[in-house]
């Protein structure tokens, strides 16, 4: 059915959303956010520069306020392009409610539906309720799990198991309360799920995302042979313009921040724009959690069971996490706020977080898709979160994506950001090519997952379901033997804005990397670093 | 392929060390198999398990942004 949009703009637009979302989960919706290109060709007009109309949408506060400003752009040509895009069946299941909505109002087919428009174009999400029942189906969910029952009411739940605890199971689980990204830690205590919050949350919260020390995905000529051994991604004078992971943030300079390269001894000038775009988190909230064409639903009894059941199971490390232990401490003459590294106070806290992880990882049950993997009794092929998680199946960025949804809730509790991955892999690069041929085939996206990094600590580390690893370092997950290249973000999912507590240079607060690279002589130092190793 | 309808849309898939991957995607069963064929002839390495599956409607979803590239560029 070939349609022919004729505004190029337009089409250039619409060119890069499809793109986005073809690079992003494998059956995103598209929102409002992601529509931004195409508004902006809309809303563009002779009489305004682009810089104007960004400036005009931004400011407005409200949709029908967005609508005013793009309809005040449109012309005939672009109304009959939309209503092309609109009448095509494949464009149109694509489209999330509100963002269909939108585009029909920009040209008169229907009146705006501000019912429909929240946080990123998503429903508004409210506290969860905090009612006797609530607390109660809790305190049988934690019962289950003592007493080890717990998969028996999933099995039940979903059909496979006992069919007489079915009605019980799905009762319960629909009574269990709604736990999302706004659910705060004294809700968590209150419900139920937790016998005590962690202490000193708030500092975690707004602590530095940019501090020397950090280790920064960046842009750097960088030797990209795969059979270079520890050379790999290191600078070369003579190699490629490419990403890589073997960067530490160093100190600030005006609009760059001055990155140490390994291999080389001085730090290269990085624009700051440039490293937040590679390493500011994504904004994963509310509702604006996708698995394949369907909102993850945090009213899911099946999504709520997963997600009280994980935070149930870290209750005990949950008690255990004390930002407050994060205090400023003499270190090489200077005194510094020391987080996360090896061999100091912060060691319990990276730990202690990345065990919670861990147990949100392991209550997922999903499976690669295969053809055993289908004819597994109950095994669900959908895209609905919950019931993924209970026992689903799923290439990379599905499993990525149901990660993510039981991620959510629990960032801004534990305290980690995360981003949604895609990149390449290394095993089915030809290593006899150039440096540049090598790169553009392990460059190209073949597999997604989750980067995570802890805060304070700013230690990145990755999750990957469907290759088993629930907590790799990057330095690892990234090297030849980790078989991954961060190639970049999925599309179609904003990225955090920098926030005022976000960057921290004058060297009041650090992060202790003596180890990341280097470490303790013998054990963690450059003569077992991973690319010396064969093991992995 | 239960509890799914036919999507006629092709997945090839491969997997080594337990690192498995999606590899590629086809129109039909016999472009899927020529696509892993030559797969296995070019891999630098063999890995080690190939296979092919028809997609489920979650992830036909997907490739049919590919078509509809084509249908509006």
């Amino acid at each position: 059915m070939p349609t022919n949009i004729q505004d190029r703009g337009l089409k250039r637009a619409l060119q890069q959303v499809i793109s986005d979302r073809t690079a992003g989960a494998p059956t995103l919706k598209i929102n409002e956010e992601m529509m931004n290109n195409i508004i902006l060709e809309v809303a563009d007009s002779p009489f305004a520069t682009r810089g104007q109309v960004e400036k005009r949408l931004a400011d407005a506060g409200t949709p029908a306020e967005r609508l005013a400003v793009v309809q005040k752009g449109l012309d005939d040509g672009e109304a009959k392009d939309i209503a092309k895009m609109l009448a095509h069946p494949s464009f149109a299941r694509m489209l999330e409610p509100a963002a269909e909505n939108f585009l029909k109002a920009v040209i008169g087919a229907e009146p705006l539906n501000p019912s429909l428009f929240g946080t990123n174009g998503a429903a508004p999400v409210s506290s969860p309720t905090i009612t006797p029942e609530a607390k109660a189906a809790v305190a049988e969910m934690k019962g289950l799990i003592q007493s080890r029952q717990l998969q028996k009411y999933y099995d039940a739940a979903i059909g496979i198991g006992d069919a007489s605890l079915k009605d019980k199971a799905i009762k319960l689980f629909e009574a269990l309360p709604t736990v999302h990204s706004a659910t705060t830690a004294d809700e968590m205590v209150a419900l139920g799920l937790w016998t005590t919050k962690p202490r000193g949350i708030e500092a975690m919260q707004t602590s530095a995302r940019y501090l020397p020390g950090r280790q920064l995905v960046v842009p750097a000529k960088v030797n990209t042979d795969l059979r270079s051994g520890r050379d790999f991604l290191a600078w070369d004078d003579n190699g490629v313009e490419a990403l890589t992971y073997r960067a530490t943030l160093v100190s600030e300079d005006g609009d760059n921040f001055m990155v140490k390269i390994d291999g080389k001894d001085d730090p290269i000038a990085v624009p700051k724009e440039t490293v937040y775009k590679r390493n500011q988190p994504h904004i994963i909230e509310g509702k604006n959690v996708r698995i394949g064409s369907k909102q993850a639903n945090y009213e899911d009894k099946f999504l709520k069971a997963k997600v009280c059941e994980a935070a149930l199971r870290m209750d005990e490390l949950v008690g255990r996490l004390d930002f407050t232990k994060l205090q400023a401490s003499p270190q090489g003459g200077g005194l510094l706020s020391v987080f996360g590294g090896r061999g100091n106070s912060g060691e319990d806290i990276s730990a202690i977080q990345r065990k919670c992880v861990g147990i949100i990882h392991d209550v997922i049950d999903m499976k690669y898709r295969t053809s055993n993997a289908r004819s597994d009794p109950g095994r669900a092929d959908t895209n609905d979160a919950g019931r993924l998680a209970v026992k689903g199946i799923g290439v990379c960025n599905e499993q990525a994506a149901v990660m993510g949804a039981m991620l959510t809730p629990f960032q801004d509790l534990i305290g980690f950001d995360f981003a949604m991955m895609s990149g390449g892999v290394y095993r089915n690069t030809n290593r006899s090519g150039s440096m540049q041929d090598q790169y553009s085939t392990f460059r190209r996206p073949a597999h997604g997952w989750i980067q995570v990094t802890y805060r304070p600590s700013m230690e990145m580390r990755i999750i990957d379901r469907t290759w088993q690893q629930k907590d790799k370092p990057a330095d690892l997950a990234y090297s030849p033997g980790g078989d991954r290249f961060p190639s970049g973000y999925q599309g179609g999912i904003p990225v955090a804005a920098i926030e005022s507590t976000d960057v921290v240079m004058d060297g009041s607060v650090t992060v202790d990397t003596y180890d990341r690279q280097f470490g303790t002589a013998g054990v963690d130092d450059r003569t077992n670093h991973m690319s010396n190793r064969d093991d992995h | 392929m239960p509890e799914e309808t036919s999507t006629g849309l092709w997945a090839i898939h491969s997997t080594k060390d337990h690192k498995p991957l999606m590899r590629g995607w086809a129109n039909s069963k016999g472009e899927a198999e020529a696509i892993l064929t030559q797969l296995k002839a070019s891999d630098p390495e063999p890995e080690d398990e190939y296979w092919i599956l028809e997609m489920s409607e979650v992830e036909a979803d997907n490739f049919r942004l590919t078509e509809l590239l084509h249908d509006f560029v």
